[in-house]
């Protein structure tokens, strides 16, 4: 671990223990995509040996790690499609003056900060190098696009701007024509890797995954237990593993009583319980029919060695392209046709019987994922870092009163220079 | 009385609009001028890292060691309008030299070679993300420019507009697919 980390901080090219101040929109101990992905990216980026610290809101201050300073309590706002624990006013204005006063950072990433939220504030109140990065996951927000100008002062005060996926990108393009660097999410390799199988599992025949919400219809659960109705009557040992919050009384309804028995369902899990979900099953089906920006379960899934096969959408068929020299010849998982049931039955069945093509399909998956492993990826947000550093060379601080003094001082000479232009 | 009150705080809240504009007007210039600076940092550690590495190691660039020095030397040179030119001439001579050396030595072998090049890689990235910051600043720039206040009021006269740099600077180690109609070094990825 350590030998890998030292290579990576190497090609970063930051020598120097940089000192991070990070922006967690949404409550840091609420279960959520950007949350573990602030977590993830600051451990990574404090093993290299830099200065993170967090701040975020937060609803119970005993659960969370010492790096995170609390911005207190939280407000439900509704933002992309779902409601967001967020921190908003005055006086988390204030913490955050605080906050960058007292950080002496040398370069502030907020994340999501045309969400309202502390982000935003943050953006709104510093100045120094800043760099952002857009997590959102859908094409046009009404509410973005007519808000535009009242965001745009907030978005250029950015310098340099990420966007952890194709469509995050486009999001930023569509709204502010301006799109930045594309660095994928990254995954704990090892935690995957290296969780213990659930007991009894894969066992020999033939276990099939899915993760996720399976009552939401774009996530395709329906086609996967119509295909493991077809493939499940010639073969009595096949079994299904479902994890994921949802009403699971609904979701075993479309499956025929006889074979119910071969159908497990977790329901929610923990981090720990997913790595090890994940590590039980023989393939990973995703079989999503649309809106997913990036695939990070599948990186998950390609973590722990299962076998992938995916609709094929755009998102997935990057993920699982990336890695090879030659592009889909070395696609380190399969492709079926997105909504067709037949297409998944018929692919699932030639994995069942093909344990040697599931062996090279893991083995290339392994070789792909180790470019979105954290420390790959916290170096490429490092290379941004540097690169915001380098075009607004000052310290991070709280854009206080000095700025109108400073404009105060500047207006007669301006004013000379207008009326002469 | 009320008339007087109400012109006057009309009068004086649009003076206060203007003046936060021409505050924002100034503090995009600055980061404008900022990043254009890190990007020229970034293209010179480029061009000069790429002439060492031809001097210095010309069997990793194998038969292409003269012409990925010519084209280092011509970046270096380069006036400012034929700049991007020279620049993406030096990316394209790079990739070629790259691609030669992967297609010699085979897939297996690809890590180790890359280690020749790696540090090229690593400076090639810093020039991508400074172009990707720099282009951001320059398209905000743009976007306020064109505002009607600061257009009709000539906030921005006695400033230069800047101009957007516009090069191919994508290295990639995979080849080009001979399905695929694009080859992944053409055309710039704004």
């Amino acid at each position: 671990m350590s030998d890998s980390a030292g290579e990576t901080s190497q090609i970063s090219g930051v020598d120097t223990a940089l000192r991070i101040g990070m922006v967690c929109p949404y409550a840091f101990d609420s279960p959520g995509g950007v949350q573990a992905h602030v977590r993830e990216l600051s451990e990574a980026l404090r093993q290299f040996g830099h200065h993170v610290s967090v701040l975020a809101p937060v609803d119970d201050e005993s659960a969370v790690p010492e790096y995170v300073d609390s911005l207190g309590r939280t407000i439900p706002v509704r933002y992309n499609g779902s409601v967001a624990r967020v921190a908003f006013g005055p006086l988390s204005l204030n913490r955050i003056r605080k906050w960058l006063r007292n950080g002496h950072f040398d370069v502030l990433h907020v994340h999501e900060p045309m969400a309202p939220s502390a982000a935003m504030l943050a953006c709104l109140v510093a100045r120094g190098p800043i760099v952002a990065t857009s997590h959102v996951a859908k094409h046009r927000s009404r509410t973005v696009a007519a808000a535009h100008m009242a965001l745009q002062p907030i978005f250029e005060k950015i310098t340099g701007r990420i966007a952890v996926s194709a469509l995050a990108r486009q999001f930023q393009v569509e709204h502010f024509d301006g799109g930045g660097v594309e660095i994928p999410n990254g995954v704990a390799v090892a935690k995957f890797s290296q969780a213990e199988p659930m007991p009894g599992w894969p066992g020999t025949g033939g276990s099939l995954g899915f993760l996720g919400r399976f009552n939401e219809p774009r996530k395709g659960f329906a086609l996967l237990a119509e295909a493991f109705i077809a493939l499940a009557g010639q073969r009595p040992e096949l079994r299904l593993l479902v994890a994921g919050p949802g009403d699971q009384r609904t979701a075993l309804a479309a499956i025929p009583e006889q074979i119910r028995h071969q159908v497990t369902m977790l329901g929610a899990v923990s981090e720990l319980d997913k790595a090890r979900m994940l590590r039980s099953v023989d393939i990973y089906v995703a079989p999503n029919l649309g809106g997913e920006s990036f695939g990070m379960v599948l990186t998950e899934a390609m973590a722990a060695g299962a076998a992938v096969l995916a609709s094929d959408l755009d998102a997935f068929r990057n993920v699982l392209n990336s890695g090879g020299q030659y592009g889909e010849a070395e696609s380190a998982g399969e492709l079926f046709r997105a909504g067709s049931a037949e297409d998944l039955a018929r692919a699932l069945d030639a994995l069942l019987r093909d344990p040697i093509r599931r062996t090279v399909l893991a083995a290339r998956a392994r070789q792909t994922v180790a470019q979105f492993d954290w420390p790959i990826v916290a170096a490429q947000v490092l290379e941004v870092y540097a690169g915001a550093i380098a075009a607004a060379p000052a310290r991070v601080e709280p854009e206080a009163d000095a700025e109108v003094v400073a404009a105060k001082r500047r207006l007669p000479a301006e004013l000379v220079r207008w009326l002469r232009a | 009385m009320d008339y007087w009150l109400s012109a006057v705080s009309l009068v004086s809240a649009w003076v206060l609009y203007v003046t936060w504009l021409a505050a924002r007007l100034r503090r995009l210039y600055v980061r404008v001028d900022a990043a254009s600076r890190a990007l020229d940092a970034a293209l010179v550690r480029r061009a000069l890292g790429v002439a060492e590495l031809a001097v210095m190691q010309p069997v990793a660039l194998g038969s292409r060691a003269d012409a990925t020095e010519l084209a280092a030397h011509g970046a270096l040179r380069a006036l400012a309008e034929d700049r991007e030119a020279a620049e993406s001439e030096l990316t394209r001579a790079v990739q070629d030299a790259l691609w030669s050396a992967v297609l010699q030595s085979g897939a297996l072998e690809s890590r180790e070679l890359e280690s020749g090049f790696t540090e090229i890689l690593t400076q090639n990235r810093s020039v991508e993300t400074a172009r990707a910051l720099y282009n951001d600043a320059v398209r905000d720039m743009c976007a306020l420019r064109r505002r009607w206040h600061v257009r009709t009021l000539r906030l921005a006269v006695h400033r230069r507009r800047p101009t957007y740099f516009d090069i191919d600077a994508t290295l990639t180690t995979a080849l080009p697919q001979p399905s695929s109609t694009a080859t992944p070094v053409a055309g710039p990825r704004s």
